[in-house]
């Protein structure tokens, strides 16, 4: 359903598409699979779009492409955790190679984020966005965006600590 | 005071932030999302019933209670009068599609927890929906064609003006996986039966994955035969477990309905303002809070955002929410207590209630709740009078002499930059109720105190900024860089979050300056905390020799004002810290968001 407020879906997609790929590309680590779930976070949001006006569509957008990239990575844990142990055996203490465990690592430890605190991480770091500008496209407070963001920082900071150490 | 994010030590998460982020960006793949999405439309041109319902139940979504129970009505109508649902019910939908008027109870059970009940009228694109609470009714007008929603309080005489997109507050129902998942449905007749002496013919739609109900929803139809008109509509959670049953009656097709009831405005003897109404819990618990004052522990279980401390009177009082995390949130509170028992004096539920001022003197307190402002009386918590801004009030003050009220506001930006973030403060005599000052074009405002004389006031914000306002004018006397700060209570000396820039981030300064000479007089350093530091309170002691902070980063810092030695200090607590008060010169109240309000001591 349209309305006058409402953008057509062709600019929709030309202004977020490239967005909404990245996010799924940065949490997923893999061009293959974050495409699949770009392509199925369009249909759910085209679908949404049809029902009615949407508020913020970066914040809707965003939100879709992090949970749904999240829900696959959760849904591939096995295999990711048998690479990531492969990665360790095999890994050289070169830096690139801590640098590319690590962010495996936090890949890994963002699936196991409460979707809110997920959402605000990717958002602000892996987006750019700013605190007010978070607030603002998920419809909640600046302070619970601060309160997300510690806790996801704090989170994924001591589940990235012990494999770091054992590379010094 | 609003947190921001607190740098952690956190190399590794830097590190791999910083990996992730230079991976490169495939152009040929993001292209073909684009392509792909944008042949969405052409693979999605099923017409479905499911469509009006995706519509309505996609809304409900975005409602709050009141608005979400209308939600469900408009999806009744919207489904009776969409276009072709099924063969057995054609004839139905063309005699409802001719109907102008119609009239209809509600009544929505909600697993056992609470109920609501009420009436709705609809009358052309307006939809009057009449909630009952208690004896009175809440009125919710909803234009559907220009989608502003007008909600009427008979009881406390106010009335907010809303866009019917902005309403929300269903924060747990999350019916996207429903939408997703919404196939053709299928209707079955199931046969004959009576209702109240009249002969009916009963439908069933399954399938309905709609308002939030966790399971499929089945709607059953009961049409009356001789007027091919629904005279009643159930909808039920399949899931057992769920007990949700939505129960539609009493119908009267084509009513009478005087057109002034569905006036869109606001009605004599009404204020705008903000209407607050929860649905009644029945069987729910209240979240359980503790006390164990051998531990110093005033008050566990929530968290108190907002202290307040009258040693005269040995009364502590909080504004008390729950944590951020918690799944189900329950209406803040404010609580007072008496000090040397730990007895509580009273309790008030204040809603959404963000920010508390007090006047000991006058014996007043002040809460803002949305646009809301509620005086009341600060030893017994009863409302002495509410009355409403315009704007979404922020952070509040009482001058000591208890005849002005400030707040600040904060209206936020908007994504992409297309409009910044803008605040500004009112100053009300509280006498009369008028609006005395409006200092306008300020960024975002997240404190506001007045001087001991009333005659200035601080406006802080964490864009960084502060300033001093003549508060009977509005006129700016001081702009300095510090994005929080107090003033000493015999009004000479401000203690501000230093703008120096600290070697350690964890361990900020705050730098005591005179207002007069605005010349600093003492730097004083804060206990190291373990991650980045971010002061959120600033407390002078009642005799200004001592000055305590509270900070993010879980510290409590307290030092001799005179000589700018820092104090033995409470140990750092494993959360922020939201306030710190002083009950006396020996101890400290803390509110912390680990949800917990200790009293501490100080000093050696």
């Amino acid at each position: 359903m349209n309305t006058e407020d409402e953008p057509d879906w062709g600019s929709i997609v030309q202004l977020h598409s490239s967005r909404v790929f990245r996010v799924s590309q940065r949490i997923l680590g893999s061009v293959q699979d974050a495409e699949d779930v770009s392509q199925d976070v369009f249909i759910e949001a085209y679908r949404l779009h049809r029902a009615g006006p949407i508020q913020s569509w970066i914040g809707l957008l965003v939100r879709l492409a992090t949970l749904r990239s999240l829900d696959f990575r959760r849904r591939k844990r096995r295999t990711v955790e048998l690479n990531e142990h492969q990665c360790a055996i095999d890994s050289d203490p070169a830096m690139n190679l801590i640098k590319s465990e690590l962010a495996q690592r936090l890949q890994m430890a963002l699936s196991q984020l409460p979707d809110q605190q997920a959402t605000v991480f990717v958002m602000s770091y892996y987006e750019q966005m700013t605190r007010d500008e978070i607030a603002d496209s998920l419809g909640i407070t600046s302070e619970s965006v601060s309160t997300s963001l510690y806790k996801a920082r704090q989170r994924l900071s001591q589940s990235l600590l012990p494999t770091h150490r054992e590379h010094r | 005071m609003k947190p921001e994010p607190i740098d952690f030590d956190a190399q590794e998460l830097d590190s791999a932030v910083a990996e992730i982020l230079s991976h490169p960006f495939d152009q040929a793949a993001a292209a073909r999302v684009q392509q792909r999405a944008l042949q969405i439309p052409l693979n999605e041109n099923k017409v479905q019933l499911a469509q009006s319902q995706q519509t309505l139940s996609n809304r409900w979504a975005r409602l709050g209670s009141i608005a979400a129970s209308l939600a469900a009505t408009i999806l009744l109508v919207a489904w009776l009068t969409s276009g072709p649902t099924s063969n057995a019910l054609a004839q139905v939908v063309e005699h409802v599609m001719k109907i102008r008027t119609l009239q209809f109870a509600f009544k929505m059970n909600f697993s056992d927890r609470y109920t609501q009940s009420g009436t709705v009228m609809i009358r052309d694109e307006v939809v009057r929906f009449e909630q009952s609470v208690g004896d009175q009714s809440l009125v919710s007008l909803i234009n559907s064609k220009s989608r502003e929603a007008l909600i009427i309080d008979p009881i406390r005489k106010i009335v907010q003006k809303s866009d019917l997109n902005n309403l929300r507050g269903v924060e747990n129902i999350n019916p996207i996986a429903e939408l997703i998942a919404a196939k053709d449905k299928s209707v079955k007749s199931l046969g004959s039966d009576r209702i109240d002496g009249k002969p009916v013919s009963t439908y069933s739609i399954r399938g309905l994955r709609v308002l939030g109900i966790v399971g499929d929803t089945e709607m059953t139809l009961w049409v009356d035969t001789e007027s091919q008109l629904p005279i009643k509509i159930e909808m039920l959670d399949s899931d057992p477990k769920s007990k949700t049953r939505i129960t539609f009656d009493q119908f009267q097709w084509n009513a009478e309905l005087p057109v002034e009831r569905f006036a869109m405005t606001v009605p004599d003897g009404y204020q705008p303002g903000t209407v607050l109404v929860e649905p009644s819990r029945q069987n729910d618990k209240q979240p359980t809070t503790t006390q164990d004052l051998s531990k110093g522990i005033l008050l566990a279980g929530r968290v108190p955002s907002r202290i307040d401390v009258d040693q005269e009177r040995g009364i502590l009082t909080a504004l008390i929410r729950d944590q951020e995390n918690t799944k189900e949130h329950w209406p803040n509170e404010l609580r007072q207590w008496n000090l040397a028992t730990g007895e509580l004096r009273w309790q008030a539920s204040v809603g959404g209630a963000g920010d508390l001022a007090v006047c000991h003197a006058k014996d007043l307190l002040v809460v803002v709740q949305g646009q809301e402002i509620q005086l009341r009386k600060l030893s017994t918590g009863e409302t002495i009078k509410t009355w409403a801004s315009e704007n979404l009030l922020g952070e509040v003050a009482l001058s000591e002499d208890g005849t002005r009220l400030a707040h600040g506001y904060t209206q936020w930006s908007r994504p992409a930059g297309s409009a910044p973030t803008a605040g500004g403060i009112e100053i009300w005599n509280i006498a009369t109720g008028k609006l005395e000052q409006h200092i306008q074009g300020l960024d975002r405002v997240d404190s506001v105190e007045f001087s001991p004389s009333g005659e200035l006031l601080l406006v802080c914000s964490s864009s960084g900024t502060s300033r001093l306002y003549k508060s009977s004018t509005g006129e700016l006397e001081y702009s300095f860089a510090s994005y929080f700060a107090t003033v000493s209570p015999d009004g000479k000396r401000l203690a501000m979050v230093s703008p120096k820039p600290t070697i350690n981030k964890t361990q900020p300064s705050v730098d005591l300056v005179d207002l007069e000479t605005k010349v600093v007089l003492k730097r004083l350093t804060t206990l190291a905390g373990s991650t980045n530091s971010y002061l959120l309170s600033l407390s002078f002691s009642k005799d200004g020799k001592q000055l305590v902070a509270g900070d993010w980063n879980g510290t409590v810092s307290v030092w001799d004002t005179v000589d700018g030695q820092l104090l033995p200090s409470p140990k750092p607590l494993p959360a922020g810290v939201h306030r710190v008060r002083f009950t006396n010169s020996r101890e400290v109240a803390i509110g912390c968001e680990n949800a917990t309000l200790r009293l501490q001591p100080i000093g050696n």
